[in-house]
């Protein structure tokens, strides 16, 4: 069951949770929304496993996890083909899921030819042609254009039906897009603000207001 | 084509003085002009002991390279790994740094057979330096992109050719680039001292000892050339193997 109980975590002499308790739902999309620097990512690296806490226990979702770095993490030397190859990704459904992202024709092309919009569809498309039953999101539209990201949106909440997931982000549309469920937070040290559905807004400015007034 | 002029230039300069200087001392035994110096080349090159001598030593430094290049990056994968390795290891590498290598050529003329000491020798020079490089680069490859392989569960065999290879490889080739020239000089010092039968340091002993100072210049004129086509050849190995990986 991924929750945490009483967890506690320090970094930099910096306390981000201070005996922090949450739970989160297999099969569901939940939305972290806060500030940056308000430890959210953190959230995400305690659940998925990548740290471990000072005190407390933090459960983990069940299955195959994929991740979408907030910093991309590309393999600087290899193409955008091989980026997603080097994971065991099979060449063909590598190709098809560079041309999901608009990627088609790009996949011999070092990260270093690509523009930075074209860079993130990259650790896009390798994070959903890893696939797998948890998909871990960080700021997933983040450096994208207005259009290039509303495709990305389509194609990215299309891939997450009946999947679970957490995504940490400050926009208020990608969060009512892919989620089920909204958590506002704050801090640090870390505290959950709002938790609700997301049906219950009704267009991302609503969620925008409450996330002002948090 | 004026940098090759001017290349040119600089070179007859160099000569020009070479020939003035040896006219000066006007003995050929202290110091030969430039003109007897590529007779006794050009005759050296005529005979098949020259040739001989040059493979002998063109290979022993080679194989003393390899299993320096190999024992290197072994040790530096052991000690980038365990740090306890590193520990008990790291005197060892500074005594090989400290150590004169006059010292280890006159300890492997008790320890070896005369025909493995240039091997031993440049072993040792390649060794220390291919171990510390590689370790470093082990060390300073991206922790994020390892953090991401872990993350996607990435395949071994991927984790070490996809990352590690990559992130060490600009480490290694320098070290194998400076240990190369190093090696060469050392194992020929090693054949000088060791007077190897059949080597460019055995004829350079010779040479030595026969006073005979053309075929000792012309012999370090051989040392020079092979030296560099060495270079020529790992670059242009370097240089197709980056071109293989990215096609």
């Amino acid at each position: 069951m991924p929750e945490f109980r009483d967890v506690s975590l320090s970094f930099d002499g910096r306390t981000i949770l201070d005996h922090f308790q949450f739970s989160l739902e297999e099969k569901t999309r939940t939305a972290v929304l806060g500030t940056s620097g308000s430890g959210k990512t953190t959230i995400l690296r305690l659940v998925s496993g990548l740290q471990k806490p000072d005190s407390g226990t933090v459960g983990s979702f069940s299955g195959k996890p994929s991740f979408l770095f907030q910093d991309d993490r590309l393999l600087p030397w290899s193409s955008a083909l091989e980026n997603l190859t080097a994971l065991g990704i099979p060449p063909e459904r590598a190709k098809k899921y560079l041309a999901k992202v608009g990627l088609a024709g790009e996949e011999d092309k070092l990260p270093e030819e690509l523009s930075g919009g074209m860079k993130r569809r990259l650790a896009i498309a390798r994070c959903f042609a890893h696939g797998g039953d948890t998909f871990y999101l960080d700021e997933p539209l983040q450096g994208l254009d207005l259009k290039t990201a509303g495709d990305v949106l389509a194609f990215m909440a299309g891939e997450l039906r009946g999947k679970s997931a957490l995504l940490i982000t400050h926009n208020p549309e990608e969060a009512l897009t892919l989620a089920d469920r909204v958590v506002i937070v704050s801090g640090p040290p870390l505290q959950v603000v709002s938790d609700r559905p997301s049906a219950d807004f009704s267009d991302p400015d609503e969620l925008k207001t409450a996330l002002a007034g948090k | 084509m004026k940098k090759l002029l001017r290349g040119l230039l600089v070179m007859a300069f160099w000569l020009l003085c070479w020939q003035g200087v040896a006219m000066l001392v006007g003995k050929t035994v202290l110091l030969p002009p430039p003109l007897s110096v590529l007779k006794a080349l050009l005759t050296l090159a005529g005979t098949w002991e020259f040739w001989f001598s040059a493979a002998n030593s063109v290979l022993r430094v080679l194989e003393g390279l390899l299993l320096g290049v190999l024992a290197g990056v072994l040790t530096a994968a052991g000690t980038a790994r365990f740090p306890a390795l590193q520990s008990l290891l790291s005197p060892v590498m500074s005594a090989i740094k400290a150590t004169p290598i006059a010292s280890f050529i006159i300890l492997a003329l008790v320890w070896f057979r005369v025909s493995f000491i240039p091997v031993f020798t440049a072993f040792l020079i390649v060794y220390p330096l291919v171990w510390a490089n590689v370790e470093q680069g082990i060390r300073s490859t991206d922790p994020a992109l390892l953090e991401m392989a872990h993350a996607f569960r990435m395949p071994r065999k991927n984790l070490l050719t996809k990352i590690y290879v990559p992130s060490i490889k600009p480490y290694f080739l320098a070290a194998f680039n400076s240990g190369m020239g190093m090696a060469w000089k050392a194992g020929i010092a090693a054949e000088v001292i060791c007077s190897a039968r059949t080597s460019i340091g055995g004829a350079l002993h010779d040479a030595k000892i026969y006073l005979e100072t053309e075929n000792l210049f012309a012999w370090t004129f051989a040392v020079i050339l092979l030296s560099i086509l060495l270079e020529k050849l790992f670059f242009r190995l370097a240089a197709w193997e980056g071109r293989r990986r990215d096609a």
